[in-house]
């Protein structure tokens, strides 16, 4: 008894039990079911759907169960093979009902150890369970379950059955003569055989003669062959004989083979604790593979290699666009850069102070007249009403956009259908950007271009902008003041002739201002060609802008579905390997960061690339301390795609939003 | 003891033209089955739960039942068929045997024993039952009065079923005989089970015994009464109206074992068909039959199947009947997969319709016909110009505009084959253009739709599309299609536009003043081409002038009142440019992926086939009412 006690205490930290983890594994199955079923770029097909949601009930039967390791055994089987039977004759008392009426058992009836919790079952079986205890410790560490059969009308009962083999580490199916090679019991066994151990028991031996028995044995071990276990146990029993005389027709005599003793060795001692605690990890790895399998198969691992194919294959399709929509736009930037470029000249001269800045106000007006710039001026530098622009970019083309923005979706979409990426998610994301969208985005782009080439800082601009501000300031004054003098002078010998000055003066001022003007223009670079290809490269960016910010979107969805699948798989193999000790007081950092990952991004999903700062900003932040929890790396190539595509995302909203330019420098 | 190769070998003489309508019919109605059966395989989900084998039913209920109907010596032919059926083990072969009286059929302990249906019946029956009908049992290979072959589990597995049936009298195969057979004018059917995993490459053997059966006797036993295949195949079978019994086989229990039968089973079966048939221990099968044949309940079973027998020919019109209505109910279960299938086909129709549609024939007119860059009208007025020179002084100043242009012209064109080299490609006309980005943006919409449609439906015809029409020969071959319409297209519009002309010029000629207007103004501007052209040394100035004259002319013709007359002129030319156009996407574009759904029916097919099972169903019916087909 002392023996076996340590030993459980030994496999309990060895196995990493604890009920702490079950928070932890239990949300994080909960979420990738939930994202199973609604997923936000993946195109799961049913069945795939179907054996990933089976793999992660299997994994949390599995792990879901008791604190201390505790080997399921089960008993299944078709109806009427006597399974009832079999485990009244292994408890060796009646606890299950037993019946010529069939189906006899509904519901799952679990012998265990008074000591075991719960029976050892997961809570999501054991609320219909029937619980019978006993306290025969060599079964302390296993705990025999009567099942509901596998093949009658009650659909109900396979299913039961199923989910109850799911957390079952060693399975008896019991068999009979007659009913020994069903599809309904071996469409489950060859199954169930991946994840458990199984041993084979032929009830009602005595009703045939001794030398069909064989024959039959034969017949079972070839079927059991058959699926790749050469080395099943076959145990042949009568346990009718063992139980209290129900039935008259059993009557065992010498010639009947009866192996009930042998079987109940097997379970009684030959299964000790250290075969045990092995058998339950094995088959905790295999459940674990099995649902990494199946993630797999729904999300690959390359996905985001396979993006990143396409990534680059989005910037060519995006320049290629670009020169078309160009040529095809040709006389409207013509006719746009005509339009801008007085207004960054404009702006340009607003950055000068003084008498200087006045004598190019009005310089300008005589040279643009009053329309447009006059509100300008008088608005403050008003920036930013790209309607003008937009309006000139969409007369009659904001179809071609339109053709455009849908000629890309759907070349790219047909790129990644052809690497097999899922595109229900994709025409969601491209459907929502407009021609007009990008149509104010270029304008915007054209914009701010403008105004960037207008303002440009370089230390040489600065020096001359600040020359000419003081010189323009100097100089007249200097002038002022020596007309001043002269007439002041003149004023004072009684003369009048110092008026005449004035006139010279106001002539030198003109001459001056324009001199000084002309080696301004000859200094400053820029004002000259302002605005020359500006439009053909602000189609290219927001081109650009747009389909990677697409593919950023759609990147984002399909990595949020895969590391909410993935999730469990670390938490799983950690326990399962016992290397996770975790704070007692709730679920790891690292889940935490992943699933709030997931949270803010269920908020923000499907949106345009251009949505609110403050979601864009939380999203990252929460990223961010997710990558730091995530103690081991995120590939660092991914990282610098990351990097890439987000830039190019920025880009897309600066020019949408209207960012300031400097931002973007 | 001899082993013909096909059932089929020998057959009747040819039936009339009318009959042959009705079997041809039938077999036309058996092969959409069988393929909807395909359809339906193809597309099962994995399910777990018991399957009901409506198709295979249905087939066999047409083969061994209907078609033979339909042959007007039916009745006076075809004998009472006593068709064994149950799980494995459940003790078929044994119950057989009873009723032969003696151990005729192979009892063996093992599953899975027996794998092909066998008739037992006495050589005196004769066999015109299976010569008369040779398409019931076509692609079955036949054995006489041995058993076939068995196959094992890895021949199964790899090389499939391969159906086979036995038909064996008892005197020969067994010669100590325990009892007379309990009658001699049935055909007894052992068959193999339905429970085993094997049982899925018989199951159509299975039901073929079945649906032949006018009697069926159904094995169960206290262990497998319950199944949930029993219960499935059990609801099927009575569904039919089949006359079935229930043998509850290896009785040990009692009379509560007995009630719990009768009551899960009465649905399906009237509670005075049920038999029970003891437990015997013996060391072997043989003494096993001996020992039941001596007890009451064999007697009591033997009995009630001679008593089937002799109201045989009442139980074939019933069960014909409760066939043909089982089939009615269910034929539109039956074809479903292939409705599914012919709807996927009609709804690539619609896609491919709407979008040849949207994308190319509605934004042509938007783009081209009504777009900035429409100048096949400017076209028609200025051939107009070339009919409105004034007679004989028209080809003149014509004749002699080209020769003052001759030298800049062949210089000019020296130059630029010498700039450009010989082959450069003429730029595209608008209209042209447009034509080719209406079919870049159209391929486009199908293979995104088609994409969508992998996704979302699973079809996998859906792929296939998606991939062929990505395919550059795909492409090539659709674009070079529709290069070679426009090919043709161009000159017949070229014909039109001088039609138009010339039809307005007759219209113009109704008015001598407007007409001599137009000449004189016509002739100024040719000389004034003239002038320009030896002005300037050759350089060609008439396409510049041409524009301003095509104008002119327009506002001359307004002003003349005309303006309705030329928008109606107009809106002719773009009509046909339209239809044409039209005609060349419907056929060149929409027709060849439309095809690409290589759909082998369609709706009509499947509305034809329910005709032919009417036809069928009416003589089916007419026979089950005691009348000739």
């Amino acid at each position: 008894m002392s023996d076996d006690t340590r030993d459980v205490q030994n496999d309990a930290v060895e196995t990493g039990g604890g009920t702490v983890e079950h928070g932890v594994v239990e949300r994080a199955l909960d979420d990738l079911r939930e994202r199973l079923a609604s997923p936000r770029a993946l195109a799961i097909r049913t069945e795939d759907r179907a054996r990933l949601e089976k793999a992660a009930d299997r994994v949390g039967a599995r792990f879901l169960g008791t604190a201390e390791p505790v080997l399921t055994v089960a008993l299944a089987g078709g109806t009427g093979v006597g399974k009832s039977t079999l485990i009244n004759a292994l408890a060796g008392s009646s606890i299950a009902e037993s019946s010529e009426v069939r189906p006899t058992t509904t519901k799952i009836r679990v012998y265990h150890h008074r000591d075991v919790p719960e029976g050892g079952m997961p809570r999501s079986l054991g609320a219909d369970a029937l619980f019978v205890s006993h306290e025969r410790d060599e079964l302390r560490r296993k705990v025999l379950v009567d099942t509901p059969d596998l093949d009658s009308f009650v659909i109900g009962h396979r299913a039961l059955t199923q989910k109850l083999l799911e957390a079952a580490g060693l399975v008896l199916y019991v068999f009979s003569p007659e009913k020994y090679l069903e599809e309904r019991t071996w469409s489950v066994l060859r199954e169930e055989h991946h994840f458990s151990s199984c041993v084979a028991v032929l009830n009602k031996a005595d009703r045939v003669p001794r030398h069909e028995l064989e024959k039959l044995t034969d017949d079972l071990r070839a079927r059991f062959a058959s699926i790749g276990i050469d080395d099943v146990r076959v145990f042949r029993v009568c346990a009718g004989a063992h139980v209290a005389a129900r039935n008259a027709s059993v009557e065992v005599s010498d010639d009947t083979i009866d192996e009930l003793d042998d079987l109940r060795r097997l379970l009684e001692h030959e299964l000790e604790s250290g075969e045990i605690a092995r058998l339950i990890r094995t088959q905790r790895e295999q459940a674990i593979e099995n649902l990494e399998a199946c993630i797999d198969r729904v999300a690959p691992t390359d996905l985001d290699a396979r993006i990143d194919a396409v990534e680059p294959i989005a910037e060519s399709r995006a320049a290629a666009a670009a020169q078309a929509l160009a040529a095809k736009l040709g006389e409207r930037l013509e006719a746009i850069e005509h339009e801008l470029a007085p207004l960054a000249t404009l702006a340009q001269h607003e950055r000068f102070r003084g008498p200087f800045r006045t004598w190019l106000s009005v310089a300008d007006f005589f040279r643009y007249g009053l329309t447009g710039i006059v509100q300008r001026i008088l608005g403050g530098g008003a920036r930013g009403d790209a309607s003008v622009v937009r309006a000139l970019l969409c007369r009659g083309q904001g179809r071609a956009l339109d053709d455009v923005a849908r000629a890309e979706a759907r070349g790219l979409q047909a790129e990644l259908f052809d690497r097999g990426l899922p595109v229900g998610a994709w025409s969601e994301i491209t459907a929502e950007t407009e021609g007009e969208t990008i149509a104010s985005a270029i304008a915007d782009e054209i914009e701010t271009r403008f105004d960037l080439r207008a303002v440009a800082h370089s230390a040489r601009a600065s020096v001359v902008v600040f020359m000419a501000s003081f010189v323009g300031a100097i100089v007249p004054a200097g002038l002022l003041g020596y007309s001043l003098y002269r007439i002041g002078t003149d004023f004072v010998e009684g003369q009048t002739t110092g008026f005449g000055v004035l006139g010279q003066f106001v002539a030198v001022l003109v001459l001056f201002f324009a001199l000084l003007q002309g080696i301004v223009s000859l200094l400053l670079p820029g004002t000259r060609g302002v605005g020359k290809g500006v439009g053909i490269q602000a189609i290219g960016d927001v081109l650009r802008g747009t389909l990677g910010a697409w593919l950023t979107t759609y990147r984002e969805h399909l990595t949020s579905d895969a590391e909410v699948l993935r999730a469990p798989l670390p938490i799983l193999r950690d326990i399962a390997e016992g290397r996770r000790v975790d704070d007692p007081n709730g679920p790891s950092r690292e889940y935490e960061a992943v699933s709030r990952v997931a949270e803010s991004d269920r908020i923000t999903s499907t949106l345009r690339p251009a949505d609110s700062d403050e979601a864009e900003e939380r999203r990252s932040e929460v990223r961010e301390e997710a990558t730091d929890a995530r103690s081991e790396e995120p590939a660092p190539a991914k990282k610098s795609a990351d990097k890439r595509s987000s830039s190019l995302a920025s880009r897309l909203q600066s020019a949408a939003a209207r960012q300031r330019p400097e931002d973007d420098e | 003891m001899s082993t013909s190769p096909e059932a089929s070998s020998e057959r009747p003489p040819a039936p009339a033209a009318q009959d042959r309508d009705r079997f041809a019919a039938c077999d036309r109605v058996l092969a959409w089955i069988e393929r909807s059966h395909e359809a339906a395989e193809r597309r099962r989900a994995i399910d777990d739960a018991v399957a009901e084998p409506l198709h295979l039913y249905a087939t066999s209920l047409l083969r061994m039942r209907v078609r033979p109907a339909l042959d007007a010596s039916w009745l006076d032919t075809d004998p009472v068929h006593v068709s064994l059926f149950g799980g494995t083990n459940s003790g078929k072969s044994t119950l057989l045997n009873l009723l032969l009286g003696r151990s005729a059929a192979g009892m063996n302990v093992t599953a899975r024993f027996s794998q092909h249906p066998e008739a037992y019946q006495l050589a005196s029956l004769g066999d015109a039952w299976l010569t008369n009908f040779p398409s019931r049992f076509e692609g079955y290979r036949r054995y006489d009065d041995r058993h076939p072959p068995r196959q094992d589990d890895a021949d199964l597995e790899a090389n499939g079923y391969r159906p086979a049936f036995a038909r064996l009298d008892p005197n020969h195969v067994c010669a100590g005989a325990d009892a007379s057979p309990a009658t001699t004018t049935a055909v007894f059917w052992d068959v193999p089970d339905f429970s085993t995993e094997e049982a899925r490459h018989w199951m159509s053997a299975v039901l073929d015994a079945v649906a032949l059966a006018d009697v069926i006797l159904l094995a169960v036993t206290d262990e497998s009464y319950a199944d949930a295949r029993v219960a499935t195949l059990l609801a099927m079978v009575a569904r039919a109206d089949a006359r079935i019994h229930v043998v509850v086989n290896k009785v040990a229990g009692g009379a509560a074992l007995l009630a719990d039968i009768r009551t899960k089973l009465e649905p399906d079966v009237p509670s005075d068909r049920f038999h029970a048939i003891p437990f015997v221990r013996a060391g072997n099968p043989e003494s096993r039959v001996a020992a039941l044949l001596k007890t009451d309940e064999a007697s009591a079973l033997r009995r009630a199947v001679a008593d089937e027998t002799r109201d045989g020919l009442d139980r074939k019109r019933t069960a014909l009947a409760g066939a043909v209505r089982f089939l009615e109910e269910r034929f539109d279960a039956l074809l479903a997969p292939l409705s599914a299938e012919a709807e996927a086909a009609a709804r690539w129709e619609a896609i491919v319709e709407t979008v040849t549609r949207d994308e190319f024939l509605d934004r042509y007119r938007s783009d081209y016909l009504n777009g900035e860059r429409y100048g096949d009208f400017n076209q028609t007025l200025v051939r107009l110009m070339d009919r409105l020179e004034v007679p004989g002084v028209g080809e003149l100043v014509r004749a002699l505009r080209d020769v003052v242009r001759l030298p800049l012209h062949t210089l000019t064109k020296f130059v630029r084959r010498v700039v450009r080299g010989p082959k450069a490609a003429p730029k595209p006309s608008p209209e042209h253009e447009v034509v080719a980005a209406r079919f870049d943006a159209w391929l486009a919409a199908l293979r995104a739709k088609c994409e969508d449609l992998a996704e979302r439906d699973g079809h996998p015809m859906w792929t296939k599309i998606a991939r062929e029409l990505g395919s550059a020969e795909c492409i090539d071959r659709l674009a070079s299609a529709l290069e070679a319409g426009y090919g043709e297209y161009r000159p017949k519009i070229e014909v039109e536009i001088r039609e138009r002309a010339e039809e307005i010029y007759r219209t113009i000629g109704e008015r001598p003043v407007l007409l001599n207007t137009l000449r004189g103004a016509n002739l100024a501007v040719d000389t004034a081409a003239i002038v320009l052209v030896v002005k300037s040394g050759g350089i060609n100035w008439s396409d510049a002038i041409l524009g301003p004259a095509v104008a002119g002319v327009r506002r001359t013709l307004f002003e003349a009142g005309m303006e309705q007359y030329l928008r109606h002129q107009e809106a002719r030319l773009k009509e046909s440019q339209f239809r044409a156009i039209e005609t060349i996407a419907l056929e060149r574009l929409r027709a060849p992926v439309r095809d690409l759904f290589h759909a082998e029916f369609d709706r009509e097919d499947l509305r034809r086939a329910s005709d032919d099972f009417a036809l069928v169903a009416t003589v089916a019916r007419r026979v089950a009412e005691g009348g000739r087909p």
